[in-house]
């Protein structure tokens, strides 16, 4: 628990100095006049994403702690997907990687943690940015595609990076398996753990022939719901 | 290039790092960033003045093995550390070694410009000294044996007839090389001479305590 607070502690901190450098830079620049009106709003912007980052990791302690206990309700699917897509935008973007959505001519409706479940898709999402580093910019591709059929959403994460190695497939699920140190993801052992919680299904698998992987989960859609077909 | 006074820092959170530059340059000062403590070593320049800012912890090498590193390649740059968490043991540890200040993040812009400040008068002085070290030095050095050894005799305090005996010189001899020697070392009197060397160990000394090995090459 110490060392989970630490680590809290010390990644709250970041985006809360970002901000105190950043308001001390326009307090200064207004004090000597020293800065553009584009320079101030600039920065004071970037306090606001400095924010939205803090309030991001606030969320993925959240659903953390509540990952066995989930507070369902019913979502789009088309907005989940976007809301997931907004909280990590910026990362993405510092990356080079471009985000491509495909959610069906059709929307549906599933039952779950809201948030939980957008921590799944910000997790898998962050992966195969990373997966990606290597390849050249232009070629940085993430693509979600859910699909549908009566009973269950699909949500796929399609990455074009390196792939994964045979005797990792099996392994990457496992609680302490990590080929890199944890950043925003609240890790995959824990992904799955919420999918599971959601009577759902979580998978990897490489692409074929196109390079890359697929990480990909499903959800059952909310009962009661009527089918557009 | 290495006339100017520049700040390095270092973090290895792309934003807090950007976030810091921005400030720096509002302040008015040149800034260069490294988002990691090696990358900073590869790229330092051995007569670099300055001063460093860097984050306590940190992936790779953190603050303190930074700190640490710079004293051992005896690179006297001031330090200021910052951190969101520090033990006492780790403070005391900094801090004897010679660092500026601890800031905590977050904090005051006004806290981080009188580091600053304190920082970049540390260095100029520390500059300033070895500068002179050095100089003084070499008008030492440029003196012949001869001369050295009747500087040495001056400064004890010995009267010309004693040391024209113990050099077995002639009186008009030592009267010649002592001129020599206090236009050499650009001063007026015997008294100045001696305050002079005596200005020297002691500074020799300060440059010691603040980076052992640079002496060598002072």
């Amino acid at each position: 628990m110490g060392q989970m607070t630490a680590e809290i502690s010390h990644e709250i901190k970041q985006p809360l100095a970002a901000i105190a450098n950043y308001a001390g830079t326009c307090v200064l620049g207004l004090q000597k006049t020293a800065l553009s009106q584009e320079q101030h709003e600039n920065y004071l912007s970037l306090i606001v994403e400095q924010a939205k980052r803090a309030d991001a990791i606030m969320e993925r302690i959240q659903a953390f702690a509540r990952r066995g206990v989930p507070i369902r309700s019913i979502c789009s699917v088309r907005e989940l997907v976007r809301e997931s897509i907004d909280v990590i935008r910026t990362e993405l973007k510092g990356n080079g990687v471009k985000v491509k959505a495909w959610t069906g001519t059709q929307d549906a409706l599933i039952e779950v943690d809201r948030v939980l479940i957008q921590q799944v898709i910000v997790n898998l999402l962050m992966n195969a940015s990373d997966a990606m580093k290597g390849q050249p910019p232009a070629d940085r591709m993430v693509e979600i595609v859910c699909e549908f059929d009566e009973s269950d959403v699909t949500f796929n994460v399609i990455d074009c990076g390196s792939g994964l190695e045979p005797n990792v497939i099996t392994q990457v699920f496992d609680t302490f398996y990590t080929t890199k140190k944890e950043g925003m993801g609240i890790g995959l052992a824990i992904c799955k753990e919420i999918v599971e919680t959601h009577s759902g299904l979580l998978e990897a698998f490489n692409n074929s022939p196109r390079p890359g992987a697929t990480f990909r989960f499903r959800i059952p859609r909310a009962r009661g719901e009527i089918n557009d077909g | 290039m290495t006339d100017k006074l520049i700040i390095h820092l270092i973090d290895d959170d792309v934003s807090v790092l950007h976030s810091l530059s921005s400030l720096i340059d509002t302040i008015g000062h040149e800034c260069r960033c490294f988002e990691s403590a090696e990358t900073f070593l590869e790229k330092l320049t051995p007569d670099q003045m300055g001063c460093v800012i860097t984050d306590l912890r940190m992936n790779g090498m953190d603050g303190l093995a930074l700190q640490r590193e710079l004293k051992v390649k005896n690179r006297a740059l001031p330090m200021i550390i910052i951190s969101g968490y520090v033990n006492v043991a780790e403070t005391v540890e900094f801090m004897e070694n010679g660092a500026v200040t601890l800031l905590k993040k977050p904090y005051d812009h006004s806290q981080l410009i009188k580091a600053i400040d304190r920082a970049l008068e540390i260095n100029s002085t520390d500059v300033e000294r070895r500068r002179w070290v050095k100089e003084t030095l070499a008008l030492v050095n440029s003196l012949s044996d001869d001369e050295q050894r009747l500087m040495d005799l001056i400064v004890a305090g010995k009267p010309n007839k004693a040391i024209g005996a113990e050099l077995e010189i002639s009186m008009r001899t030592v009267d010649r090389r002592r001129s020599a020697v206090l236009e050499q070392m650009q001063v007026k009197t015997a008294p100045e001479l001696a305050q002079l060397l005596t200005r020297l160990q002691f500074a020799q000394q300060k440059n010691d305590r603040s980076s052992p090995a640079a002496s060598e090459s002072a």
